[in-house]
């Protein structure tokens, strides 16, 4: 899975800096953003294969962020980093999009796992669209 | 004004222990998953060490450093969970108010953050003790918080200050800007309800340029 693009979203700075260290030791490609409104301006200018977001966050809180970042891009895969005992959150989240939710703190295994089936679904869709529009072409060709 | 019978109030009390008590477990929760990572961290160090690369010391001592100062401000948090839950354990009882306003000033911060509003603390250092019914006086000053919060416009400061008058104490809840579609009677019939039981009763002042504030007079009951 190498250099799959991963954008983690947390208002606890410290938390998304050490993540992203460890997820950078397994090979993949960390952004960081500290809040939603930073979140949504990667969001437009990259395409993530993963967003890990925190549920919990100060102004624009992780449902709501959610919920724009489909907005810029319906594709997203987005995994929600929930409390204990959020189980209510978890399932809104998926309701409203969300690939997933995972408690924290998590286990980075189990995180690798979501990731890993995010990049593989970002792909799927890629080839997906690339075939539709190689279709379009040979359509409008008459071939 | 729209009295609130005790039934009431006791519900209010018991919703404002389990907002204050999960935002607190929330604030915990954060600080564990920033030691899980530092933990996984030192995990995924060893296992390369393992296999052969050379072990970084100097950044072994750096997390180790880390980690210590997020369990210092994890103890301080749960010190003041501690506080806050013993606050009910009796109805009167004699207490520091200049503590329990940086309590209620600490717990508000997450509350504040939703606005981007910044609090100030005027509060005095040494103890200002008096005897009274601690978790009612903290559920008042709180809801005086969240009604000038709610009606302050986003980034401003909201001042929570502390003054001696007589045989009272006046904490003083302020904004530079609030806009008044903010206004919700119904709080504020809590608000007198909840101060009355400390014999305690609240004045709104309005103030040049679109402020306001909240004097809360609590007694002494010493």
């Amino acid at each position: 899975m190498a250099n799959a693009k991963v954008l983690l979203v947390d208002d606890e700075v410290e938390f998304t800096d050490v993540l992203a260290a460890r997820l950078r030791n397994r090979d993949l490609d960390v952004y960081t953003a500290k809040d939603g409104f930073e979140a949504l301006k990667l969001a437009e200018r990259t395409t993530f294969d993963a967003v890990v977001l925190d549920m919990r966050m100060p102004e624009m809180d992780g449902l709501e962020t959610l919920q724009k970042l489909l907005e810029i891009n319906a594709d997203l895969q987005i995994i929600l980093l929930t409390g204990h005992g959020s189980l209510p959150d978890g399932v809104q989240a998926i309701k409203m999009g969300a690939m997933d939710f995972l408690e924290k703190p998590a286990d980075i295994e189990q995180l690798m796992e979501r990731i890993r089936k995010a990049k593989e679904t970002m792909t799927i869709i890629a080839d997906q669209k690339l075939e539709d529009r190689i279709g379009d072409i040979l359509k409008k060709r008459g071939w | 004004m729209r009295e609130h019978g005790e039934a009431y109030t006791l519900e209010c009390d018991l919703a404002f222990f389990g907002k204050i008590t999960a935002s607190f477990s929330h604030e915990i929760n954060n600080i564990m998953s920033i030691i899980n990572e530092y933990n996984g961290l030192l995990s995924d160090m060893v296992a390369l060490a393992e296999q052969g690369s050379e072990l970084d010391c100097g950044k072994v001592a750096h997390i180790s450093r880390n980690m210590s100062r997020q369990l210092a401000r994890g103890a301080t948090i749960v010190k003041r969970l501690n506080k806050f839950a013993h606050s009910a354990d009796e109805k009167v009882l004699s207490f520091d108010m200049s503590e329990l306003l940086r309590n209620v000033s600490a717990f508000s911060q997450r509350y504040a953050g939703k606005k981007n509003l910044r609090i100030d603390e005027d509060i005095p250092q040494e103890a200002v003790v008096i005897v009274n019914n601690p978790f009612r006086t903290q559920h008042a000053v709180f809801l005086a918080f969240q009604l000038i919060a709610d009606g302050a416009a986003a980034n401003e400061r909201i001042t929570i200050a502390l003054r001696r008058e007589g045989d009272q104490v006046v904490v003083m809840v302020s904004t530079g800007r609030f806009e008044e579609r903010a206004n919700n009677p119904l709080r504020m019939d809590l608000l007198r309800s909840l101060l009355s039981t400390v014999e305690g009763q609240v004045e709104v002042i309005e103030r040049d340029g679109g402020g306001r504030a909240f004097a809360l007079r609590v007694a002494n009951l010493s």
